[in-house]
Parts: C-alpha cells; structure tokens; sequence
C-alpha cells in the first residue's frame, strides 16, 4: 500500500515537471510533434529507470563504504551519459526507423535534468532498492504524461488566435505556469 | 587517492562496455566513418544522395556510387577505388 501511495505521489501530486520544474528543456523543445514527444517520453522513462537502478547501487555498494559520498553528482552523470550511449547503440541496431527519427535528440537525453534529479531525490529521501523502482518509474511516468498532454495543447495552440508576441514558446511557458498552479494546489 | 582510483574504474568499466557494444552490433559503423574520410565533406548535394553521409549509404550498398560525386578530385577518386577494392577481398 505505501508503494502504491509513493508511485501515485511521484507520478501525479508530485510531479516531477509540474511541482519540481525539473526537466524543462527536452519538454519544451520536443513538444511541438505528438508522436516525437511520446517517443522522447518513453525514451526518458527507460533511462530514467535504469540510470537510478544502477545509481543507487553505485551510491549504496562503492561510494559509501569506500567514505567518497561526494563524488555522487559526478558519479551518477557518469552513469548517465553511459546509459543513453547504450540505448543509442542498441536503437540505432534494432529500431532504425526510431534512430532516424530521434537522431539527435537521443544523446541529449544526458542533459535532462530530470534524470539526474529523480537519481538524487532517491539517495536524498533515503529510499530503499524497491522504493527507488517505484518513484522513479512514477516520477518518469510523470513526465511522460506532462510531455504527451502538453504537445497535445500545443497543437491546439498552433491554430488559436494569439497575440503576435505570446506565439509559440511564451504562450507555452504560461500555459505550463496554470497547469502547474493547479498541482500545486493538489499537493497541499 | 581513493576517489581517482573509483572514478578511473568506472570510466573504464562504461568505455569497455560500449566499445564492446559497439562493435558487436553496428560493425558497419567503422566502414561508414571510412568511406566518409575519403569524401571531400562539402555536404553540397551535387550527387543526388543529400549530404555526404548519405552517399556513404548509397556506396555501402553500390561500390560505383562514389562515381557521382563532383566536387572529388581524380586523386582522391582512384583512392576511394583502391580502398573499395581492398575491401572486397
């Protein structure tokens, strides 16, 4: 049962786009498509998932025993970047079509700051091994939902009639602002 | 001392594994980065293929494709010749 509380706390009132404001870039930058913006969701749940699995061990097997707990942030975006070099070499072998259509924005999964975030969070809030499965699967689910939900908006945007100066990113940014006001009244 | 030796561990551990990976299941890569050094790189798409690295998939597939290529010079030519002729033996 606290499981099932913690992945829905991850996954809706905590969100990690609309509470935290973590993972911004890739969000606004991939959400013009609605199938690039599932693509990149579901990319980003396979790091995310992965990255945290093997940061904690990391974390918990090498870095505390050995009293190097500050090395963690260098440690963890090593991880991550090797990761997403992994699932780079493993898409462009058997999903071509999706490599081609992605090409440049997978590397750039790196550089989203909500993998490394939700991998931090996990060691901050002292989660056990199970516990870390399940928020940063729910966390990461999170943003799926967000970037899928709002690529939707955004075409509906593209046709509304919107002052010249508010077209394409303001008016995004202000959209995710209400979104995200009505999470945070949900939190509380 | 004792974090240079965890993070010099890691690097190696990852670096190993993706270099493995690599070679294991995209082995065309290496010939891709081949061919393309031999290319003149202007990306003009004077031979109908877009850019440079598209004519590296058109010559993986058709070895007289890098006939197309205008802006290569004649040396660079019998080159790209003799290396694809290597090749098929």
């Amino acid at each position: 049962m606290k499981l099932v509380s913690l992945f829905l706390t991850a996954f809706l009132t905590e969100n990690i786009v609309l509470t935290k404001f973590l993972g911004l870039c890739p969000l606004m930058g991939n959400s013009k498509r609605e199938e690039n913006a599932y693509k990149m969701g579901i990319l980003v749940v396979l790091t995310t998932v992965l990255s945290s699995i093997i940061s904690y061990l990391f974390y918990y097997q090498i870095l505390v025993p050995s009293n190097t707990a500050h090395l963690r942030t260098l440690v963890f975006i090593f991880t991550i970047a090797s990761i997403v070099g992994i699932l780079e070499i493993l898409i462009k072998k058997y999903f071509p079509s999706l490599y081609k259509s992605m090409g440049l924005y997978i590397p750039l999964i790196t550089t989203n700051c909500a993998v490394l975030g939700i991998s931090i969070l996990t060691i901050d809030n002292a989660f056990s091994f199970l516990e870390t499965v399940i928020y940063s699967l729910g966390s990461s689910l999170g943003f799926l939902l967000v970037i899928y939900v709002f690529s939707t908006l955004r075409i509906k945007m593209d046709r509304a009639p919107i002052l010249k100066g508010f077209q394409g990113i303001p008016i995004a940014f202000i959209t995710l602002g209400i979104i995200a006001l009505l999470f945070t009244r949900y939190g509380l | 001392m004792i974090e240079i030796i965890i993070l010099v561990a890691l690097a190696f551990l990852f670096g190993s594994i993706l270099i493995f990976l690599n070679a294991c299941l995209n082995p065309l890569d290496k010939e891709r980065d081949e061919v393309l050094k031999r290319l003149p790189g202007y990306n003009c798409g004077a031979c109908g293929f877009g850019s440079c690295a598209g004519m590296v998939e058109a010559i993986l597939k058709d070895k007289e494709a890098y006939l197309k290529c205008r802006p290569m010079r004649k040396e660079a030519k019998e080159e790209m010749k003799e290396y694809l002729e290597n090749k098929k033996k």
